[in-house]
């Protein structure tokens, strides 16, 4: 860097302006040149006229007299309703929105409403879900037990008998058609086991199955038909309120 | 007296002084008017003339309230309305002189000889000072200087104040910079 470079650098810049670059290379060259040397010195002792300058706070004489003038023209100075009214209340709002206190207090007040919401929400799905699962058990149930007296599905119903038989059990035996599935092996076995009996016992077993055609539970009654109309209305009801919360939340 | 409020405070003052409460406005006065007062004194170097235009600042301020765009700060549009309150008065005293041959002034130079810098300075000794070394310079490089190097705002604010572009801000401060410290060298011989 020459004399005329260092120079413009240091009366354009301020001292806490230079990056450190431009401080190693003036002072590089002011080690080696005395002229510029001196200029340096000369503007470090400039900036701390105009440092002084700008600590300098004017002070002002009569200052309380200067603030009564301005209030004494501003109360002669009505301020535009038109726009008074343009600003309230959405500015107001927004006022009271930017205050921390009132921001804290909007963030609890959000968060009670979300965390009721949300448990609003999950009440509603658990509902939903515990009658899904007790219209799906009643339907199971129904279901298998239409099956079993069904004389469509024999081989179940005689399944069922020669368990109960098997098991020496003369009372009733709740049983589900997925039951019936799971244990479809030994009941087979069971059945194999059957065709070795001989005639009386087999004739046993025949009364069982029509015993069972007369027991109560086993009946698909009207009853349990009305009962499952009611939950699958009862979830239709739960599901429009949950589709009604969702899409209030969407919007 | 002055800047004791915080931005919270300060924007609940604006907002009830926007719908007429002069007390309101009366404390947004007695915090910033020392401010404005400081502002105008180092561009025009006359404690009149810096107190009319605070009190006319504070007229504007009052009058365009509800224009105030909360998302730039409330100092830097009371610069704005400072500085281009200072520039009319420079411009109509202009004009005065222009009418008025025989206009009595101030002799710059002068003044500001034999100012101790140990001391404390007096309004009258850093208007000197401001008047012979910003002499000869044009009011935008003498305002560009005194927002950036005495009010120490960055360029950008500078550039928002005065509404010019970063260029000029940059260039306008080049030329004053080097003539002031120039001035400054001289005047400490």
């Amino acid at each position: 860097m020459n004399c005329r470079q260092t120079e413009d650098l240091l009366f354009s810049k301020r001292f806490d302006e230079l990056t450190l670059d431009e401080r190693n290379i003036i002072e590089n060259h002011i080690s080696s040149c005395d002229k510029c040397k001196a200029v340096y010195e000369s503007v470090q002792r400039a900036e701390s006229v105009v440092a002084k300058i700008k600590s300098h706070n004017p002070i002002i004489d009569n200052e309380g007299q200067l603030v009564d003038s301005i209030m004494q023209r501003i109360n002669g100075e009505p301020i535009n309703q038109k726009h008074k009214n343009r600003f309230f209340p959405f500015e107001e709002l927004i006022m009271l929105v930017s205050r921390k206190s009132a921001r804290y207090a909007l963030t609890a007040v959000l968060l009670i409403f979300i965390s009721l919401y949300m448990v609003e929400e999950y009440s509603a799905v658990k509902n939903i879900s515990q009658l899904e699962d007790q219209l799906s058990n009643t339907s199971r149930i129904v279901q298998a037990k239409a099956e079993i007296i069904s004389f469509d599905n024999d081989v179940l119903k005689f399944f069922y008998n020669v368990y109960k038989f098997a098991r020496g059990n003369s009372s009733y035996v709740k049983l589900s058609k997925d039951w019936l599935l799971v244990n479809e092996k030994d009941l087979r076995n069971l059945l194999f086991d059957y065709e070795k009996l001989d005639e009386p016992t087999k004739t046993k077993i025949k009364s069982l199955q029509s015993e069972l055609l007369n027991q109560k539970d086993l009946i698909f009654s009207e009853t349990e038909t009305d009962k499952m109309k009611t939950l699958q209305l009862e979830i239709e009801r739960l599901n429009n309120e949950l589709q009604k919360i969702k899409t209030h939340r969407g919007k | 007296m002055q800047n004791k409020v915080d931005i919270e405070q300060l924007n609940e003052l604006i907002l009830k002084a926007v719908n007429g409460n002069t007390k309101a406005f009366e404390e947004i006065v007695k915090n910033y008017h020392r401010f404005g007062y400081a502002v105008a004194f180092k561009i025009l170097f006359n404690e009149e003339d810096a107190k009319d235009v605070v009190q006319e600042c504070f007229i504007r301020i009052w009058k365009h309230l509800k224009n105030y765009d909360r998302k730039i700060k409330f100092t830097t549009w009371m610069y704005k309305i400072v500085v281009n309150l200072c520039f009319d008065k420079l411009k109509s005293q202009k004009k005065k002189r222009n009418v008025f041959r025989d206009y009595d002034e101030d002799p710059v130079v002068n003044t500001s000889a034999g100012i101790d810098l140990e001391k404390d300075l007096t309004n009258k000794e850093t208007a000197s000072m401001i008047k012979h070394f910003a002499n000869g310079l044009s009011e935008k490089q003498r305002t560009v200087f005194m927002l950036r190097d005495i009010e120490d705002l960055s360029i950008e604010e500078v550039s928002q104040i005065m509404s010019i572009s970063y260029g000029s801000v940059k260039t306008n401060l080049y030329y004053a910079r080097r003539i002031i410290k120039k001035k400054i060298i001289e005047w400490e011989r």
